[in-house]
């Protein structure tokens, strides 16, 4: 049988006292959940503003009337939607001063559908003239997309024969992209010359998506990259000037991705603020529960002083408890954050409304060895004002406290 | 050989703000295997007196001699290896630890001195001596060794038998106690002579030089009071010094001297 050692003494101190030794983990694993899961969803929130700014590649988009929060919403994470514009929009725009690059795109927001979750945004764009949706495509796909072909967002279910079906129509997919964080992940593009045939299949269906009318014309939005020396405001102006429409919806990519960077502070401050007073309370309570713990245990130390222990030897069993108390309250806290957020990536990021990306692996990986420690320096901070105390020189008088 | 020498000793506290000597001017010499009682009221500085020899107080003037060194300019690391080589303590206050078994708290002594080899060969009482003579000649603790707690040690058969050999010492302590059939009981099992008794053999178990017991029959019947202070009487036999506080009088039938302490004086009663 074996019997006791000096390095094992810490961990038979807490097995024999299975309740204050939960309690301690308890506070820790509450405070490592705070911490590392507060800081897990301000990541993934940055990671997904930082991709949304990736995208965002036009300075003004305009789009019909009253639809400027359906556009917003598209742009940021906020559903899909279906709009357009009857008349040939792009030409007319396209006479206004201050204008670099125009291009017209087409908005389709399909039924429920069997690949995904929610219903698919469909995309239409020109590749001939598109400034927006090219460049990123074109870093993960580098062939033509066909008529007919669609590329996938990172969110779209591909079926087994690399196809996803819309309107009972199985699309070909010749490429899938990569995760955004953003509603693109659960669009899918086709050029412009298929809109046409997805309004086809939509009617054919008896559900149509845009009248058959304005199908070979239907607009929903035109994408502008302004002239240098041109506020995207000044072009808004010359476009209302040039087409004499009113009532035009202008929305602005970059003020969208300040106001959207603007809330995602706020909630970052908020995170950071309930993860600072979260940990003092926390700091606090572990402070109260070893203080309470090692006055009951004033004897037991004045013991091993008795016995021989150096006061540095004592300060190191205390200090090896709380390490353990640390690093298990931590594995715990960690742990399930990770299963509270890792898998559920998706989800959050609908229900923030806000753009979400899930950070990268060594990103996590770092911030889980941080966050424990985090912890396991909790634990020791928590202690060490105690310890020192304790092994006060005169341990007589420790004792006699004791008494 | 003098054990402990003790001069002038003094040792004053602050009482609502005027000082007062608990321990006052002491002289005493405690040789190998002498057996001394101090008695006296409450409150007049024996627990004082004891806890300054094993450097658990500092004194304020004063010089404590033992094992022929000057104690009290010691630094802690250098005093508690002598704490735990050359002395054993019996506390007035039950001290045992209660998180561990009776056996693991009279091994404890024993594992928590890195290096300390006075148990290494109980089979042999002569080794150990002479293991003992020859520590004592040389510096019980390098300074220039990091004051850390020392590793796990790796499970090899070495290990295992030093295991088995600090047990086999622990068991033969808790056997003369007449306590063995208690050893892997919690302290909290045990009535209050139980654990005094546990606790002489805790204070015995590194084989010291100088067994210190206050009041070490306070808790007990006059039976168990017979067996303790048989047990001192023998261990004092085999050459340890020992030095008793007590207020019981059927203890000092067993004792070679007995002192008297009144308001921090000592003095042959």
């Amino acid at each position: 049988m074996s019997h006791i050692t000096l390095a094992g003494l810490p961990l038979t101190n807490l097995r024999r006292k299975p309740f204050r030794t939960t309690a301690l983990v308890i506070v820790v694993t509450m405070l490592t959940v705070a911490f590392y899961g507060g800081s897990l969803l301000s990541m993934n929130l940055e990671a997904g503003l930082n991709s949304m700014q990736e995208r965002m590649g036009a300075d003004l988009m305009v789009t019909p009337q009253n639809t400027k929060n359906e556009a917003e919403a598209l742009l940021t994470n906020g559903g899909s939607s279906t709009f357009y514009f009857t008349n040939d929009i792009e030409n007319e725009v396209s006479k206004a001063d201050g204008i670099d690059e125009i291009t017209a795109q087409t908005y389709i927001s399909s039924l429920a559908a069997a690949c995904c979750d929610d219903k698919v945004q469909i995309i239409g764009f020109n590749p001939q003239t598109d400034f927006v949706i090219t460049p990123w495509i074109g870093s993960q796909f580098d062939g033509v997309l066909e008529d007919g072909q669609i590329i996938a967002g990172a969110g779209i279910n591909v079926s087994g024969n690399n196809t996803v079906k819309l309107y009972g129509h199985e699309f070909p997919v010749a490429a899938q992209l990569a995760n955004t964080g953003t509603s693109l992940d659960n669009s899918v593009f086709v050029n412009m010359n298929t809109v046409p045939d997805v309004v086809s299949y939509s009617s054919k269906v008896g559900h149509p998506a845009i009248p058959q009318e304005y199908a070979d014309k239907a607009v929903s939005a035109i994408l502008i990259k302004v002239k240098s020396g041109y506020s995207a405001q000044q072009v808004a102006s010359n476009i209302a000037k040039a087409t004499g429409l009113k009532g035009l919806g202008y929305v602005y990519p970059g003020g969208i991705t300040a106001t959207t960077k603007s809330n995602l502070m706020v909630i970052v401050r908020y995170v950071t603020i309930f993860v600072a007073v979260f940990w003092l309370m926390g700091l606090i309570v572990l402070l109260a529960v070893f203080a309470s713990a090692m006055n009951e245990r004033k004897r037991e130390f004045a013991a091993y002083r008795i016995m021989g222990a150096t006061r540095s030897t004592l300060v190191g069993i205390i200090i090896r408890e709380s390490v353990m108390i640390g690093a298990l309250g931590g594995a715990i806290g960690i742990a399930l954050a990770s299963l509270a957020i890792l898998p559920f990536s998706t989800l959050i990021g609908r229900q923030l409304q806000l753009p979400y990306l899930q950070s990268g692996v060594w990103n996590v990986m770092l911030l889980i060895v941080v966050s424990f420690a985090f912890a396991v320096i909790t634990g020791v901070i928590a202690s060490i004002a105690t310890a020192v105390k304790l092994s006060a020189p005169e341990t007589y008088l420790t004792l006699r406290e004791g008494e | 050989m003098n054990v402990l020498e003790l001069h002038d000793l003094t040792r004053e506290f602050t009482r609502r703000g005027k000082p007062f000597a608990a321990v006052d001017h002491v002289d005493l010499i405690l040789r190998e295997g002498e057996f001394i009682a101090i008695v006296g009221r409450s409150g007049n500085g024996k627990s004082t007196l004891l806890n300054l020899i094993t450097g658990l107080l500092r004194p304020t003037g004063g010089s404590i001699m033992l094992d022929g060194r000057d104690i009290v300019a010691l630094r802690d690391r250098q005093m508690s290896a002598i704490r735990n080589r050359v002395i054993g303590f019996v506390t007035q206050s039950q001290t045992l630890l209660p998180n561990l078994t009776v056996i693991d708290n009279v091994i404890l002594p024993a594992v928590l001195e890195p290096g300390n080899h006075a148990t290494d060969d109980d089979d042999s009482q002569e080794t150990d001596d002479d293991a003992e003579e020859t520590s004592s000649d040389q510096p019980p603790v390098d300074d220039g060794l990091p004051d850390v707690i020392a590793a796990a040690p790796v499970a090899t058969d070495a290990a295992t038998r030093s295991s088995d050999r600090l047990a086999g010492r622990a068991r033969e302590l808790l056997e003369m106690l007449e306590v063995a059939d208690l050893a892997d009981c919690y302290p909290k099992e045990l009535s209050g002579g139980e654990m005094r008794r546990v606790s002489i053999a805790r204070a015995l178990m590194n084989r010291p030089k100088l067994l210190i017991a206050d009041e070490p029959t306070g808790d007990l019947d006059a039976e168990s009071t017979a067996i303790v202070m048989r047990l001192l009487r023998d261990v004092a036999n085999s050459g340890t010094a020992v030095l008793m506080v007590t207020h019981d009088p059927d203890a000092l039938a067993y004792v070679d001297y007995v002192f008297r302490m009144d308001r921090g004086v000592l003095s042959e009663a």
